[in-house]
């Protein structure tokens, strides 16, 4: 009865702390999880097309400055063994390398919008975000997703977010990992993301699986965490482009 | 009232049989020739409200676009064989102009070669400058790298719509013919002039055929003077076209297949596999039921009266059909299989009736009497309520079904009505022939003494016919009762077993998918389904279009703009193609004229020994950007780009050096024998410039491209015949039978403009219309069913005892056709509504044998009237089981459907209602 008692009231004191949660408050525990100082991850990404044909790709992913400066390099299959993603200043700068022609490419600088190795990803959904900085932001409510409780958010891109009308985030409310955004062109939905496979990793919850849904093409992509470490010392040098063509 | 009606129906049938025939034989021979009109439509618009806007438009826009209607050849094969064949192909169709405008299958290269360059987007030609500067061999390739780089390495838009992935493809398929030529000239392979220009024509005017990327698919479109509401002329012109091609075929070794696509060639083939279809199944249902009820009555004459009623009831609806509707639809197709299966059941029950009363002595007119007012209740009720079902079916807005519910619901009326006329004067008629030639010949036996040598043979001949006056049985199903009274000993048990198999059901039945694929129910091998299919993949476009007209060039400008930036459009066309704007041609003046600039000052260089390093340096720079261009093509699925790419590049997966790379292979050959190499380039520069030159000057015209300058042959494929209105046509990037892709795609089609039409949409709207209407029309033939069974009953209860069986027996139909595999499509849908309005009848048949003699008599309810109801489903059982037969997988599908139904209403009739009235009747210890 005892142990009944205190969880009753574990989850009235959680229940009223949910709520009394500032938007702001919300995102910024949404930005610690997102943040990690550096990172490097083991990821396979598959891409299946509207034909349902799929590919899958290894990429090994280096983050640096709290995901501002982030190389990817991809391990196989063996046509794009090799090829280096490089983005520099929180997507303002990337560059493509790919040992076939061993030469480095600097893409335009409105790339941001491009799709990342034919990807349903553009670049700009993998740069790391400054919730206050980047959208304005108006919570429109809670929804349950799963059966665990969701906060939902508007927010509207400012000159520094990304390049769509509008994005809506559904955050978890027990762990402040973002399960799904759906994002807008216009007034269409044009694509729609859903993290799932929550893990603890140091004081970080990371969603291990990202699956990004093209509504208008029918292609989708997911993005498979299989191994990651945090808070790894790594060297100023490999985020160059010196290094895309040394390695 | 209703039995008096009956009373007089037997009364003057038998009375006046002769007359009865006649009237009835006069009014089948009018219906016969009346339907001689009826024809078979089988285009998915036809099950369309015509009234909807968007079917509207399309008939609009068939009528008045020449290119809104076309039949596609297609053949594929080698390159070579396939010009060759299209050559020889094109004009024989040509000659066919009783049927159709003309035949495109060239790109018009003299439009092209007066105006290509003005026709390039601004942005693209900015970058395409430079590559006019110096047209020496080692320039040029530095000025394509540039203009390659350019375009799609450092452009932000890359390869990301359907139009730059054509042009890409386009453009590697220019550099490889330019490679193979330097090949040529280097090995002296062919060094002619005419080859120095071909490489030319396709490095700056693309493919001159309309062919696949691979080179191994090419098109021919005829554009028909009529569209596929014209069925005769539609299916006279296919026939036509297949003789042609066929023939022509037969000639060349490399062509390994020819075909038609779109959907002129796809209706044709339907219609014919639709009218096989509608032949074969009824004459299957209709011999598997005759035979039926010969082996059940052990008599072959009056299955055989009851056939002749069944035929002219069916000749009387299409006679109907043909006066009220005018033609069929893929739905309505098979209103004759189901008659068959729905109408013999009415003669069934009256000649069971008949034959029993007359087994018991009475003379025919007491014996039909008798039957009609014992059974002819039931059966009146039940072709109402059948009929009535069907006719709720009328409220729904796809024609399909308005049509279906129209023409069979009349049809099971005009059945019925045979059974109550034709049927008991082809009875009466008979047994009183009979009766006459017993009478004649027992009169003239008493004339004749014993001893004449006739007299025994006449005997005998009187014993014969009289016992088989006297042999009149009926089949016999004790078994039925002997189920009924164990039932109703124990009607909890056979209650929760029927109960346990409807969680069952409804538990596996929720899982069953939708099939939204309209061409998986098309009958096999439709050649105009496969060259689709080949369509697709080679072009990466569907050929099933959506267009738009527009008042001015202009808002088809707009238009088509607009479209080329959606991802599911695989091709964007519009007159604005050719005719750039006021805006666009001044922006492209000035890079014109830079052109022209350079082309007419700069003379080109003769490569030199020195130079071959810098040759060979933009050879492998050129290589570079075709390996980058493959990767983003691979990694983003565009497979035709990345296949194109490898023809130059040769294959990534394959080991470096066993991997064909023509530059590789050329600067091998380079370096094997520099002084050739100058030698053999400078001699194809000699060829190629002159041309390059004189085209590039002629490309690079600066005056303003108006209406007036398009040839007729492209004009006419843009602009309505009266020349008011400009057509803007998008081709589906896939299949549209996927429903995803055809939901965003409709969408996405919406957004552009609330007119487009095209098959896609329509095709969407249908969908959407079916599966409201289905749901519609099932809720509504459960209350029709419901009210009519409560007037008849005058009792609520017993019409809600009666209908339970129905809705468990459906329950249990959908929970065993996901269980065998059967998923719902745009046909079977139509499955639920139609078996609640069929096998209704069982209930209702055994409710009104209740209602006259109660509870105490089930097992004799169910020896008799059971056995009815099992004879009767056991028809209409076989004749939808031969409904499965079908060539059209689609209708195939309805048949097992409603068959399944059939059997599982039936066995929740047989088991579920003695339950019921078992309990009920304990309970209230009353009669219902």
């Amino acid at each position: 009865m005892k142990t009944l008692k205190a969880i009753l009231l574990m989850t009235l004191i959680y229940s009223s702390q949910a709520q009394n949660l500032s938007l702001n408050e919300i995102m910024d525990r949404v930005e610690k999880n997102e943040k990690i100082p550096s990172s490097i991850t083991q990821v396979d990404q598959t891409i299946v097309t509207s034909k349902g044909k799929s590919r899958v790709l290894s990429i090994e992913g280096y983050s640096k400055n709290s995901g501002d400066d982030q190389l990817s390099l991809y391990t196989g299959p063996a046509r794009v063994k090799g090829d280096k993603i490089l983005m520099l200043n929180g997507g303002d700068d990337i560059w493509f390398y790919t040992p076939r022609t061993d030469r480095v490419r600097h893409l335009a600088s409105n790339a941001r919008k491009q799709k990342v190795q034919g990807s349903d990803f553009s670049y700009q959904d993998l740069e790391q975000r400054d919730y206050q900085e980047d959208f304005e932001m108006d919570l429109l409510g809670s929804e349950e997703i799963s059966g665990v409780n969701h906060y939902t958010v508007l927010a509207i891109p400012t000159a520094s977010g990304p390049d769509y009308a509008k994005l809506i985030f559904w955050v978890n409310q027990e762990n402040f990992v973002v399960s799904k955004v759906e994002y807008y062109e216009d007034a269409l939905l044009s694509k729609t993301l859903y993290a799932s496979n929550v893990k603890k990793i140091d004081d970080y919850w990371i969603a291990m699986k990202l699956e990004m849904r093209n509504n208008e093409s029918g292609s989708k992509t997911l993005l498979e965490t299989r191994e990651i470490e945090v808070n790894v010392d790594l060297d100023d040098s490999r985020f160059s482009t010196n290094f895309l063509k040394r390695n | 009232m209703k039995s008096k009606l009956l009373a007089w129906f037997a009364h003057v049938s038998v009375k006046y049989n002769k007359a009865v025939l006649i009237i009835g034989l006069g009014f089948t021979i009018a219906c016969g020739v009346i339907s001689e009109q009826l024809v078979i439509k089988a285009n998915m618009k036809d099950l369309m409200p015509q009234s909807h806007p968007t079917v509207k438009g399309y008939n609009e826009m068939t009528e008045n676009f020449e290119a809104a209607s076309n039949v596609i050849i297609t053949a594929l094969g080698k390159t070579e064989d396939l010009k060759k064949f299209a050559d020889e192909v094109a004009p024989k169709i040509e000659k066919l102009d009783q049927y159709v405008y003309r035949v495109s299958y060239k790109v018009n290269r003299d439009f092209l070669r007066k105006h290509a360059l003005m026709l390039i987007k601004t942005k693209n030609l900015k970058t395409a400058v430079s590559s006019y500067e110096h047209l020496g061999l080692k320039e040029y390739i530095n000025g394509i790298n540039d203009n390659f780089e350019e375009t799609y390495i450092v452009d932000d838009e890359g390869i990301s719509s359907s139009e730059r992935e054509n042009n890409a493809i386009t453009s590697l398929d220019g550099i490889k013919v330019w490679l193979k030529t330097m090949h040529d000239f280097l090995t002296a392979r062919d060094t002619t002039e005419e080859n120095a220009r071909i490489a030319v024509d396709n490095m700056l005017l693309g493919e001159e055929y309309l062919m696949s990327p691979k080179k191994d698919m090419v098109l021919i479109t005829a554009f028909p003077k009529f569209t596929t509401d014209d069925i005769d002329r539609s299916t006279l012109l296919i026939n036509e076209i297949n003789e042609i091609i066929y023939a022509t075929a037969d000639k060349y070794d490399g062509i390994e297949k020819v075909g038609i696509a779109g959907s002129m060639a796809l209706i044709v083939e339907e219609n014919k596999a639709l009218s096989e279809d509608s032949n074969f199944t009824s004459l299957l249902a209709f011999i598997l039921i005759i035979v039926t009820f010969i082996i059940s009555f052990r008599m072959w004459s009056s299955p055989l009266l009851a056939g002749i009623s069944l035929i002219v009831g069916i000749i009387w609806t299409t006679g109907f059909a043909t006066l009220l509707v005018g033609h069929l639809n893929i739905m309505t197709s098979i209103f004759g299989v189901i008659l068959i299966g729905l109408g013999i059941d009415f003669n069934i029950h009256v000649i069971s009736g008949y034959l029993e009363n007359r087994s018991a002595g009475m003379n025919n007119t007491d014996a039909l009497k008798t039957t009609f007012a014992k059974a002819g209740g039931g059966i009146l009720v039940g072709a109402f309520t059948t009929s009535l079902a069907f006719f709720s079916l009328m409220v729904t807005q796809n024609a399909g079904m308005k049509e279906f519910g129209l023409i069979s619901g009349a049809g099971v009326l005009f059945t019925m009505l045979a059974s109550f006329t034709v049927l008991p004067a082809m009875l009466a008629f008979q047994d009183i022939s009979r009766r006459r030639k017993i009478l004649k010949l027992k009169k003239k036996l008493a004339t004749l003494p014993y001893q004449n040598p006739e007299f025994e043979k006449l005997k005998v001949r009187l014993e014969k016919k009289t016992r088989k006056q006297e042999k009149l049985k009926t089949p016999s199903f004790q078994l039925l009762g002997v189920l009924s009274e164990k039932i109703k000993k124990q009607p909890v048990l056979y209650l929760s077993l029927a109960l346990a198999l409807t969680v069952l059901t409804i538990l596996r039945g929720k899982e069953i998918e939708f099939n939204y694929d309209f061409m998986s129910l098309e009958p096999p091998g439709l050649t105009s389904v496969a060259m689709q299919d080949s369509l697709i993949e080679k072009f990466n476009t569907s050929p099933d279009i959506v267009f738009v007209s527009a008042n001015t060039m202009e808002q088809s400008r707009v238009i088509a703009e607009e479209a080329k930036d959606v991802p599911r459009i695989g091709l964007t066309s519009s007159i604005s193609d050719f005719v750039p704007s006021e805006k666009q041609h001044k922006e492209r003046v000035p890079y014109l004229s830079q052109i022209r600039k350079y082309l007419d000052e700069n003379k080109a260089d003769t490569l030199t020994e020195n130079e071959v390093d810098e040759l060979i340096e933009q050879l492998y720079r050129l290589e570079d950007n075709v390996i980058e261009l493959a990767q983003m093509a691979f990694t983003g699925g565009q497979d035709r780009l990345d296949e194109k790419a490898e023809e130059i590049i040769g294959d990534p997966d394959v080991p470096a050096n066993e991997r064909m790379r023509m530059v590789e292979e050329l600067t091998q050959l380079i370096q094997d024998d520099p002084q050739r190499a100058v030698k053999a380039f400078n001699l194809f520069q000699r060829h190629y410039e002159p041309h390059l030159r004189a085209t590039a000057i002629s490309m690079s015209a600066t005056g303003r491209i108006t209406l007036d300058s398009i040839p007729e042959d492209i004009l006419s494929q843009y602009i309505s015949k009266d020349g008011s209105q400009f057509l803007v046509t998008m081709f589906p990037k896939e299949q549209i039978w996927n429903l995803n892709f055809l939901e965003s795609f409709s969408a996405q089609m919406q957004q552009i403009d609330q007119q487009i039409t095209g098959t896609p949409i329509i095709y969407y709207i249908l969908i959407m219309l079916i599966g409201k209407d289905g749901s519609i029309a099932a809720i509504l033939t459960l209350i029709v069913v419901l009210l009519l069974l409560t007037l008849d009953f005058k009792s609520l209860k017993a019409s809600m005892l009666t209908m339970i069986p129905l809705i468990l027996g459906t329950i249990w139909m959908v929970g065993i056709m996901k269980m065998v595999g059967i998923k719902l499509n745009l046909l079977n849908v139509m499955g639920l509504p139609l078996i609640i309005g069929i096998a209704i009848d069982y209930g209702v048949h055994i409710m009104h044998r209740f209602k006259i003699e109660g509870i105490g008599r089930l097992k004799s309810i169910f020896n008799s009237t059971g056995k009815a109801v099992v004879l009767t489903s056991i028809t209409t059982f076989l004749a939808f089981g031969a409904l499965g037969f079908s060539s059209h997988r689609g209708l195939a599908s309805l048949g097992m459907t409603l068959a399944i139904g059939i059997v599982t209403i039936l066995l929740a009739t047989l088991v579920v209602l003695p339950a019921l009235l078992s309990i009920t009747n304990k309970k209230s210890n009353n009669q219902i």
